[in-house]
């Protein structure tokens, strides 16, 4: 079973901190990197698959180091980057014959393993299709089946819902679920629903520090009274959405307005306090 | 072995790009055909062109065989005559060259006839004769028919410089791509993209511009070999290239001149693959990397010889500078920088530079190589 340790991970960029502070231990299972655009989620990525060297702290795969694991660290790993590249006049099979030999994948098993992911990511059909040829969705789907090739211990996923359709993303959640039980799953996302049903354990970033970590129950059990909900008028609305983190506004069939917002004390003379979700987490933890 | 196609596969994967190698071959096949369709020799009264004018050129040339004396210069003067530029009629432009090989060598290289349209009295006389004419006497040349070896030298050289433009456009991807298309964030994790990976694509570029190399001068060689055939490979080089009557204790024949420009341009096309690769793991954008590269890969070299170094040398010369040891050593190095360029390799220059400097060049050029593709390796692993 692998573990995987974050130590005083700290990353600059021109001086500023992209990274900074982050100490973390993952197990095997499914764990939902969250956090606004630019709160350092891809770089901390970036930095647990090797890519770039963190300035400071060490992350040690089963006790060792990672850069001085090499090669043997590289064939615990499946990574899918956000900004996915291709080769537009490889064919989707070319391509993942090629990703194979890369990962080293016993040239015996190749094939094998390729059809088995295509099958995963219903892109059997596609299997001769050019790259060039493909819809973003499509592509998404080929990037989450190489970085399955090698039947990775540790997958790192950024955005990978990104593009998906609906079917697909729900094919998609189903897989990750089978996978995070024998494995470390990364994912990241600034869409907190997209990983909310099916992560073990979140962790919340902003500018590049650690927000809060933890289960769905246990995030949630820390902003408990700090919801609430009260039906309102169109102008009282407004007004609250002025004073209070607003989480979601719904027009009712009598015309009000529900109400959810975020606050320490009670915001409205009606307002009743709600069951926390992690996107109310999410909301508080990022604006405070 | 797969991983290696794979590379390549990448690599030869651009249609229009690959279309331009068989460019270069139509281009010298043109200029081939021109060239042959343009000859013609006087013999006795006799006038040939074409490829009968070669043949008649080639077996007047077996007369005088051998080593060249001043005799043997008299009695093709005195038999064809002086060979100047033949105007047709109505017209001013010259078109046609008088007499034949033998005659023009002769005329070219040892009187100042095409330049003064004067005869001499005498071969002994004039600025040709004393700069050049009595230096191939001196250094027991042999004669033979190299005419076909000269044009082919010369047409490789010329094919040389469009080889290595191309091999830029094909390997300045290699790298500069992976990070364009964002394939480099896959490829830096897997377990051979940072290690075996970089050298596989680094080997299929080699092999593509040493295939590419071998190709062209085989194409070029054949053309040759069909239309004039092999005779003077053991002529002296110097015919046609004054500075190997010279070079390597002298007497150096076409074949061994043939096989040291191989070496030159085989090294022209190693440094350049080598520098193209290290600009590649440099440069984030294809098309910045190769207007980059294409910028020094003649320019530089030519500036630094014909404007750097003439100068130095011209101020040192005139300060009295050139006498001193670091003087003439900083002439020396920049000579031997200038010589170890992809520009002045594919002109197969080393051939004129003294003797000791080809083990400098060959020790610069291994530095310059080495140092490249390890920065290369260095640079890509270092990603995004």
């Amino acid at each position: 079973m692998p573990e995987l340790r974050l130590e005083h991970i700290r990353k600059y960029y021109k001086g500023l901190p992209a990274v900074a502070e982050i100490d973390y231990v993952f197990h095997p299972g499914v764990y939902g990197l969250l956090g606004a655009n630019g709160a350092g989620k891809t770089t901390l990525l970036r930095m647990i698959v090797g890519v770039l060297q963190p300035d400071f702290g060490r992350i040690l795969c089963n006790q060792q180091e990672i850069s001085h694991m090499g090669g043997e660290y590289r064939r615990m790993l499946g990574y899918l980057p956000q900004e996915f590249g291709y080769y537009p006049n490889f064919t989707v099979h070319r391509y993942l014959r090629y990703l194979a030999e890369l990962k080293a994948v016993p040239p015996e098993l190749a094939e094998e393993r390729i059809d088995e992911t295509l099958e995963k990511m219903g892109l059997q059909s596609l299997k001769r299709q050019r790259m060039k040829n493909l819809s973003g969705g499509m592509i998404r789907r080929v990037g989450i089946a190489q970085s399955l090739l090698n039947d990775p211990d540790i997958l790192v996923l950024d955005e990978p819902t990104a593009g998906l359709d609906p079917k697909e993303r729900i094919r998609f959640r189903n897989l990750v679920s089978e996978l995070g039980r024998e494995r470390i799953v990364i994912l990241s996302s600034h869409i907190v629903s997209d990983i909310e049903c099916f992560a073990d354990e979140f962790l919340m970033m902003k500018a590049g520090k650690q927000a809060q970590s933890g289960s769905l129950t246990q995030i949630c059990s820390h902003i408990k009274g700090r919801v609430w909900e009260s039906l309102e008028t169109l102008e009282s609305a407004r007004r609250l959405s002025q004073e209070f983190v607003v989480s979601s506004m719904k027009n009712m069939d009598d015309g009000s307005i529900r109400v959810r917002m975020l606050s320490e004390r009670k915001p409205a003379k009606h307002a009743e306090p709600a069951e926390p979700g992690l996107e109310d987490a999410f909301l508080y933890y990022m604006t405070r | 072995m797969r991983l290696w196609k794979m590379e390549l596969h990448k690599i030869l994967g651009r249609p229009v790009l690959n279309f331009g190698f068989f460019l270069i071959l139509a281009f010298q096949f043109i200029i081939f055909c021109n060239d042959v369709s343009g000859k013609q020799s006087e013999i006795d009264g006799n006038v040939y062109r074409g490829i009968s004018a070669i043949e008649a050129d080639r077996r007047l040339a077996e007369e005088y065989e051998g080593l060249f004396t001043l005799s043997q210069a008299e009695q093709i003067i005195k038999r064809f005559g002086f060979s100047g530029y033949r105007t047709e009629d109505g017209q001013k432009a010259p078109r046609y060259r008088e007499g034949n090989f033998c005659s023009q060598w002769v005329t070219d290289n040892m009187t100042d006839f095409t330049r003064t349209e004067k005869k001499p009295a005498a071969l002994k006389e004039g600025d040709a004769w004393r700069e050049r004419g009595r230096q191939y006497l001196q250094q027991k040349m042999q004669f033979g028919y190299t005419a076909g070896w000269a044009y082919f030298h010369s047409l490789w050289s010329w094919s040389m410089l469009l080889l290595n433009i191309w091999l830029v456009l094909m390997v300045m991807p290699v790298f500069s791509e992976e990070y364009s298309r964002k394939t480099a964030h896959v490829l830096l994790t897997t377990v051979h993209g940072r290690s075996r990976d970089i050298w596989v694509k680094t080997a299929a570029a080699f092999v593509l511009g040493i295939t590419a190399f071998l190709l062209l001068t085989l194409w070029l060689l054949a053309l040759t070999i069909s239309v004039y055939g092999t005779a003077g490979m053991d002529a002296s080089a110097g015919m046609f290239d004054y500075r190997a009557l010279f070079a390597k204790n002298g007497g150096m024949t076409v074949g061994r001149y043939l096989l040291w420009a191989f070496a030159a341009k085989f090294a022209a096309v190693c440094l350049n693959v080598c520098v193209t690769l290290f600009f590649s793991s440099k440069c984030r954008n294809t098309v910045t990397g190769v207007v980059v590269r294409v910028a020094v890969l003649y320019p530089l070299a030519w500036l630094l010889n014909e404007i750097v170094y003439s100068m130095l040398f011209n101020w040192m010369y005139d300060s009295g500078l050139i006498q001193q040891l670091w003087g003439w050593a900083a002439l020396d190095i920049l000579g031997i920088v200038c010589s170890a360029t992809t520009y002045y390799l594919s002109w197969s220059a080393v051939i004129g530079v003294p003797q000791n400097w080809n083990i400098i060049i060959a020790a610069v050029l291994t530095l310059i190589m080495t140092g490249s593709l390890w920065r290369a390796f260095v640079n890509y692993r270092k990603g995004t």
